[in-house]
């Protein structure tokens, strides 16, 4: 047993209302500097649709993530042979054209533009060349299912469903589709760190973020194309790799991220996850099937003696133990089986965990007039009949599991019933209770679970411990002496190109 | 007073030298001489306490390697009773400006020159002063009757001379005191894989230019290159067992048929273009499975 501290991650999508205001909140703190202009640390996605970069899911062409092979946990994208093949060049990597091409607009032309019979305008110039531009991509371009035909029907967890669910998804009738915001899911496994050659990233002890030493960083680019959530970015004017670094300054006194603070459906969820460091390896050697359960199995119970053994031995804090114990993130993923790590098959074992949203709620329209709906089975549809097949859910929340899927929906329908039942009584408490037996909860946890999902204050959802860090190891000693690295800091301002 | 410890001056020292503030008592007068006037001064004052184990230094470094004082002619003429053949101030000039006399037209020069087959006495470096103490050692040696260096006997190589030659000139047998085989330079007749080294000439037709002097060209090299090459590592000649490599080596280049080696350039573009085609084709193979554009294709798709 080697357990370690993780700040961990539960975004609830059933109250995300994509607004981006987490995006605007990340770009203005970040990552508004030159060469940096394209990343977005933290996105919105709608889904189905292909997302930023574009279709950054299929691995099949972007080479990320973890494969089994010969009965060992292997990078898809190098090892020690295909490394020799790529030296010189790097031949997986997302292009601008795979993110989308800056841009900016000329606004002096609103002030010093001639005298004519229209308004002048402030034409779109790109951010690259300063030439004038036609935008037809941006970071957001498939938002709220626009441009359909390209984007959302080129989902690749549209693979999981038949033709015939794949056009109910997508006719105007039966269109459903919710919000995915996604940052860095600061790995327990992070195949960024993996792939570095230069031994750049690293995976902070205490807290387990994952950062990129700008001193360190050669830009060889293989944290670009190895991490399966395209979440590293390449700085083009600094030829460094950059990545969310969940605004660690703010972490370490206690505060959330910028994204987290700045929600306004107050989705988001932090706290600390123990985790056993030694099952990592057996963990990712499981077959598809098992991950969701092999994850869950990775995160150790703080309240168990001998993990808070193991802990201390490790240097793990009292206050950070006392943080685990409150951590609303064990709560949802653990205790209660809501949440679920995206793409559990990429086998990087993401500290980010989303509760699924819930789909539409079911009402009958008689002569123009939307009826309440009158009985448990009509609040919701059954999830056979769902708009978004679990199949699709299953693809991006299970690894192809839809067990799990229908666990979480199942709960959180049964509690949104009973809670109906109790506050505008159209539906008998009897059947609300028989729901909740069934969906594997008790009118308790059914309780706390809305509380936290609803009534949920500041300090409900972050649960953030203050990290020691005049404590932390970098101030006894220089961890990178006995890493092999390459590098000896900056002589000047990193600056690319002319 | 460094200025007379260094036997040869580099102008640039002086002028340095000159304006440095309190330095009046040595050369009292010198920022306001002219550079060239400065320069002759330094030149007198530095050669006049030149000694005589210098020159014969010089001798043995600058002009041993062709010319002997009564031994007889090697590649160049023998020098004994030179002050009687030719006034010292013409040898003076023909020492330190051996081009300027060869292509100049001087009538002794050029039948020298022709009597030597065609072989240039080479730029040494000499300076005027240096020039003079060489000239009074080679009178002393002549009036003492010292004989300085010896002719190489002359002998007609067999096969076996010429066969370590050759080997000692691919590397194919190590030099006795290590010094680079005469491949890594030069190149003779296209021997060795990759037609010999491009630094140094051709030696294809050396035998013809050096004659018999070749052999002592190689013993003690005037080439100011081959100098530091071989300053610690000479070629042995050793009587007493039989070893004498610049005859080897001799022996092998005269060997050669003296036309210059057929032309094998052709070859390299040929192997380059080839080359470069199979790389490419290696390239792309390894990289077939690269990321060619994601949105792109989508929208090809379409």
């Amino acid at each position: 047993m080697d357990i370690r501290s993780q700040v961990a991650m539960v975004f609830h999508l059933d109250k995300c209302i994509g607004c981006h205001t987490c995006s605007i909140a990340c770009k203005n703190v970040w990552t508004d500097r030159k060469g940096a202009d394209y990343m977005w640390w933290n996105n919105v996605e709608t889904k189905p649709g292909t997302g930023y970069p574009t279709k950054w899911e299929d691995q099949a062409e972007y080479k990320g993530g973890w494969v089994v092979k010969d009965g060992q946990l292997q990078l898809r994208l190098t090892g020690k042979g295909k490394f020799l093949q790529k030296i010189f060049y790097q031949p997986d990597l997302p292009t601008m054209d795979e993110y989308y091409e800056p841009w900016t607009y000329r606004y002096e032309d609103l002030f010093t533009g001639p005298e004519l019979d229209d308004q002048p305008t402030a034409i779109p110039v790109s951010k690259v060349t300063g030439e004038y531009i036609d935008i037809e991509a941006g970071p957001n371009w498939d938002d709220d299912l626009s441009g359909t035909p390209l984007y959302a029907r080129n989902d690749p967890n549209l693979a999981a469903l038949s033709e015939e669910q794949r056009l109910q998804l997508l006719s105007i009738e039966t269109l459903v589709m919710f919000y995915l915001p996604r940052i860095c899911n600061h790995c327990a496994n992070p195949a960024c760190v993996a792939a570095c050659p230069s031994g750049a990233l690293y995976k902070r002890g205490e807290d387990g973020i994952v950062l990129v030493n700008q001193n360190v960083c050669r830009g060889w680019r293989y944290c670009v194309s190895a991490c399966p959530y395209k979440k590293v970015f390449y700085n083009w004017n600094t030829g460094k790799s950059e990545k969310c670094l969940l605004c660690y300054p703010r972490v370490e006194t206690g505060q959330a991220p910028a994204c987290f603070h700045s929600c306004v459906g107050r989705i988001r969820y932090m706290g600390v996850l123990l985790y056993d460091a030694d099952k990592i390896e057996a963990a990712g050697l499981r077959p598809d099937s098992e991950l969701v359960t092999a994850h869950r199995g990775l995160l150790a119970d703080p309240d168990d003696p001998a993990v808070i053994e193991s802990a201390r031995k490790n240097g793990v804090t009292e206050q950070v133990l006392k943080a685990a114990r409150n951590s609303p993130v064990y709560k949802f993923v653990k205790d209660w089986g809501l949440a679920l790590a995206p793409h559990p098959e990429f086998r990087t074992f993401p500290s980010l965990f989303y509760v699924p949203a819930l789909g539409p709620v079911t009402y009958a329209v008689e002569n123009g007039v939307a009826l309440n709906p009158s009985s448990v089975d009509e609040i919701f549809a059954p999830l056979e009949q769902a708009r978004l097949p679990m199949e699709y859910l299953a693809s991006l929340f299970g690894a192809g599991q839809e067990a799990p899927i229908r666990y979480a929906m199942k709960k959180m329908m049964a509690i949104r019933t009973f809670k109906r039942a109790q506050t505008v009584g159209d539906v008998e408490m009897k059947v609300a209770l028989e729901g909740l037996r069934e969906a594997d909860c008790t009118p308790e946890e059914a309780e706390s679970i809305y509380r936290l999902t609803s009534l949920c204050t500041f300090e409900e959802r972050f649960v953030i411990p203050a990290s020691h860090r005049e404590q932390a190891v970098e101030v006894l000693t220089n961890p990178l002496e006995q890493k092999g690295a390459a590098g000896f800091g900056f002589r000047e301002q990193p600056v690319r190109g002319l | 007073m460094p200025i007379i410890k260094f036997g040869f001056i580099d102008p640039k020292y002086i002028i340095a030298l000159a304006p440095l503030p309190g330095d009046n008592v040595f050369l009292p007068s010198l920022k306001r001489l002219p550079h060239g006037m400065a320069l002759s001064w330094a030149l007198a004052i530095s050669a006049a306490p030149a000694p005589a184990q210098e020159a014969e230094a010089q001798f043995k470094r600058s002009c041993m390697s062709c010319h002997t004082i009564g031994a007889g002619k090697k590649v160049g003429p023998d020098l004994k009773d030179l002050g009687k053949r030719r006034p010292h101030e013409w040898s003076a000039r023909f020492i330190t400006n051996p081009a300027g006399l060869l292509d100049g037209g001087d009538p002794i020069a050029a039948t020298l020159l022709r009597e030597y087959n065609g072989v240039r006495m080479p730029e040494l470096g000499i300076t005027p002063p240096q020039a003079e103490a060489l000239l009074k050692y080679i009178d002393e040696c002549t009036a003492k009757g010292v004989v300085v260096g010896k002719a190489r006997e002359i002998r007609i190589p067999n096969v076996q001379d010429i066969r370590i030659g050759r080997e000692l000139f691919t590397g194919e047998r190590r030099l006795k005191n290590g010094g680079p085989s005469c491949l890594s330079c030069h190149s003779a007749q296209g021997i060795g894989g990759f037609g010999g080294g491009r630094l140094g000439p051709d030696l294809t037709g050396a035998t013809a230019k050096f004659g018999p002097g070749l052999a002592g060209a190689l013993e003690t090299p005037a080439f100011p290159t081959m100098q530091g090459v071989f300053a610690k590592s000479p070629l042995v000649v050793d009587d007493k067992n039989g070893i004498d490599e610049p005859f080897w080596i001799a022996a092998y280049l005269q060997s050669l048929n003296a036309q210059p080696p057929a032309k094998r350039d052709a070859a390299y573009p040929v192997v380059g273009i080839l080359g470069l085609a199979a790389g490419m084709l290696l390239g792309g193979r390894m990289g077939r499975k690269r990321l060619r554009g994601v949105r792109k294709n989508l929208k090809a798709q379409r």
